[in-house]
Parts: structure tokens; C-alpha cells; sequence
């Protein structure tokens, strides 16, 4: 395995996962120090959060994944850039797709679409993007009579069932 | 910036320029011979080589009619623009994005021909929209009491499944549909399916889908209000 290849994790290790990251959790090589490597990790509960570890050789394997040049040398300018020590930890997701959420906040972003404070809706999709899911609350906007599907901070609603 | 220097003969009472629009004067000088060194510049920004582009784009794009259909070529950026998400999407140009998105946009909009239903299109829907959803006793929305004077119940779900599927498709390839926008995740579209209740009456409903590449759609909302 070489720097900027992908990778997953292979084995559920007590130390990454109280930080987050799981057995099966994808990512790629950043750095290589002997057999210990520094692996950019992804959540995939939570895309676009991401988190760097230490992780022993025999704990990953690899993904095989061929990524286009102009991703490479994207992640070669980001490596060298980033202050991976402020990125040590990923969300732990407790919401689960058809879950039955209430909106908890009166905020413009959700009321320009009809949807208000008390509303119930359903979680859409597995994942969300940017600490976002998508929900679909129904009898929303005018009349109460339509279903409308929009993006929420998870901050922002509580699971009901 | 490109520059280009011009020497001229000054004639007397005449005009040297004839074009002094599309010209920036940068000075003047007279050397001893006589001819009067005029240096001006004209200048070609980087801004104007790429509104050239944008031009060339957009005579493409005006070129269609509303009844073309075109695959979406997205422009790999950093920018945060929706551009991304309408990426090898399939859209007829009467319910399309708007295009440009934006002034620095330099997608490109690819003429294809009508997608195929189930051959260059596809369209897909999760069963639990139904079972998990429409049926289920978890939500107090009225849903379930309404597919259910309507005279289905949950064991209809697959069949309710195969009957949005086949009727979104083909609506989809026809143009049927309405672009809604987008989500964080996809462009959206609206699609009206048409469900026959016990009585025989006709009930159009709204529905939202997910707008893939490739000609793909997937169900997000199975009711999303009634269209009378």
C-alpha cells in the first residue's frame, strides 16, 4: 500500500471507535511512517466530515480504487495543507432512514418552504451531507396539503419514533 | 494582457485611427525622424477570451428547441454552485435548470436523443416508500387513511411500486415531468401519477423524484398533493 490509496479498515479497534470510526469505515493513505499509517477517514453517515488516525498496516486493506489524476494531486495540495490534528473525530449518526422526526426550530431556511416548528416529517435518505438530512414533512405549506422535502441540521429536529 | 505595438507615419490633418473604440491610448512620442511613435494597446483580458467562450455556449444552447432533450456536462470546480448535482442528468429543454446557472458557468449542454424507456432511462423505487411510509402506522398524516378509501392497503405495495415505476418512466421519456429544483443531495422532479380508486374514479397525484444521471430517477415522495 502506498500514500493516497484507498483503504478500509478491516477491524473494530476500542481507540478509533470511541472516536467515530468504525470497522468497515473507508479512506485513503495520507502518510506512511513504518507500518504505521495516517489514514484520512470519511463518514459515511456524514458525508463531507472527515477525520485522520494512526492506524497499524494489518488493521487496513486495500480498496483498489483508481482515482483520476487531477483527484490526486487535489488530495496531494490538501495534505499538505491541512491541520489534520483538529480533525480527530467523526459523528456518531443516530438517525436511521424512515425514522419519524419533529422539527424543533422556526428558522427561515425551513419556513420560506412551509415547513414550521412542530412539523413532522420522515428521513429520506441513509446518510446526510454536511450534518444535513433529507426529510420529507408532510401536510405542509399552502393549505397544509402538499409534502415537502428539504434539507435540515440535525440540531434542528428530534427523532419520535 | 496581450499588446500590440503600432508605428505609424503621422499624416498631417489626417486621422491615424480609425478605430479608436477597440483602442487604449497609452502615450505618445515624436523621435527626431519625424514619424510620430504612436504606442497604444489593445487589450485582450483574460474576461474577454472567456466571454467568448460563454458566447460559443450559449449560441450552442439557444441553437435547441424546446422539445430537444440534452445530457447536462457539468464543469469540474471548487465552487459551491449546484452545478455538480445536474452533472449527466437527462433533461427535456422546456424543464430544464436554468442555464447559465451562473455568470462564471461554463457547463456544457450535450444534444441527445429522447431517452428510451427502460433502455436509455430507468427508473427505480424503494418498496418501504410504500410499506415503511404510505402504510405505515408511524406517521399521522392521513396518508394511510387515504390510499385506503382509495381502496389499497399495504399488500398492495408492490403493485403500487411497479405502478409508479412504469407510469414515472414513461412519462419522464414523453417530457411529462416538471424540474422542482434542488435538494443538497439532486435535482428534483415532479411527476403525475395517475391511480384508479375503487369506484373507478381517476386520482392524479404529485409525486417528487430524484433526478440521477444518466436518465435515471428514483421515487423520494409518493404523495406529494393531489393534482385536481
Amino acid at each position: 500500500m502506498k500514500v493516497l490509496e484507498d483503504v478500509k479498515l478491516n477491524e473494530e479497534l476500542e481507540e478509533l471507535a470511541q472516536r467515530g470510526i468504525h470497522k468497515g469505515y473507508e479512506g485513503t493513505i495520507a502518510k506512511i511512517n513504518g507500518d504505521i499509517y495516517t489514514v484520512w477517514f470519511f463518514n459515511p453517515n456524514n458525508r463531507g466530515e472527515f477525520a485522520f488516525a494512526e492506524v497499524n498496516k494489518k488493521y487496513l486493506i486495500s480498496d483498489k480504487i483508481v482515482y483520476p489524476e487531477r483527484l490526486l494531486l487535489e488530495m496531494e495540495e490538501f495534505f499538505a495543507n491541512v491541520k489534520m490534528e483538529k480533525y480527530t473525530h467523526l459523528t456518531e449518526c443516530d438517525v436511521k432512514e424512515y425514522d419519524v422526526v419533529q422539527l424543533i426550530v422556526e428558522k427561515p431556511q425551513y419556513s420560506m418552504e412551509g415547513v414550521h416548528k412542530g412539523a413532522y416529517g420522515c428521513v429520506q435518505f441513509p446518510y446526510a451531507i454536511d450534518g444535513k438530512w433529507c426529510i420529507l414533512f408532510s401536510n405542509v405549506g399552502e393549505n397544509n396539503a402538499h409534502d415537502e422535502e428539504i434539507s435540515v441540521a440535525r440540531e434542528d429536529f428530534i427523532i419520535v419514533e | 494582457m496581450l499588446y500590440k505595438l503600432f508605428i505609424l507615419r503621422k499624416k498631417s490633418g489626417s486621422t491615424l485611427l480609425t478605430n479608436k473604440k477597440s483602442m487604449l491610448y497609452c502615450g505618445k512620442q515624436t523621435n527626431p525622424s519625424g514619424f510620430v511613435c504612436l504606442l497604444y494597446f489593445r487589450r485582450y483580458d483574460i474576461m474577454g477570451l472567456l466571454n467568448e467562450i460563454a458566447e460559443k455556449l450559449l449560441k450552442n444552447f439557444l441553437s435547441l428547441k424546446k422539445d430537444d432533450w440534452i445530457e447536462w456536462i457539468a464543469q469540474p470546480n471548487d465552487w459551491q454552485d449546484d452545478c455538480d448535482k445536474f452533472n449527466s442528468c437527462y433533461f427535456i429543454v422546456k424543464q430544464m435548470p436554468k442555464y447559465p446557472q451562473h455568470p462564471r458557468c461554463r457547463c456544457r449542454l450535450k444534444k441527445i436523443a429522447e431517452p428510451i424507456p427502460n433502455i436509455t432511462a430507468k427508473a427505480t423505487c424503494d418498496i418501504r416508500k410504500f410499506t415503511g411510509y404510505i402504510f405505515s402506522d408511524k406517521y399521522d398524516d392521513g396518508k394511510k387513511e387515504l390510499f385506503e378509501s382509495w381502496g389499497y392497503t399495504i399488500e398492495d405495495s408492490g403493485y403500487l411500486q411497479q405502478l409508479y415505476i412504469s407510469q414515472a418512466i414513461q412519462k419522464y421519456c414523453d417530457g411529462q415531468y416538471q424540474y422542482v429544483g434542488v435538494n443538497d443531495h439532486s435535482a428534483k422532479i415532479s411527476i403525475t401519477i395517475t391511480l384508479t380508486n375503487q369506484n373507478g374514479v381517476e386520482q392524479h397525484i404529485n409525486t417528487i423524484w430524484k433526478l440521477g444521471q444518466k436518465g435515471t430517477i428514483d421515487l423520494i415522495a409518493p404523495y406529494s398533493g393531489h393534482n385536481y
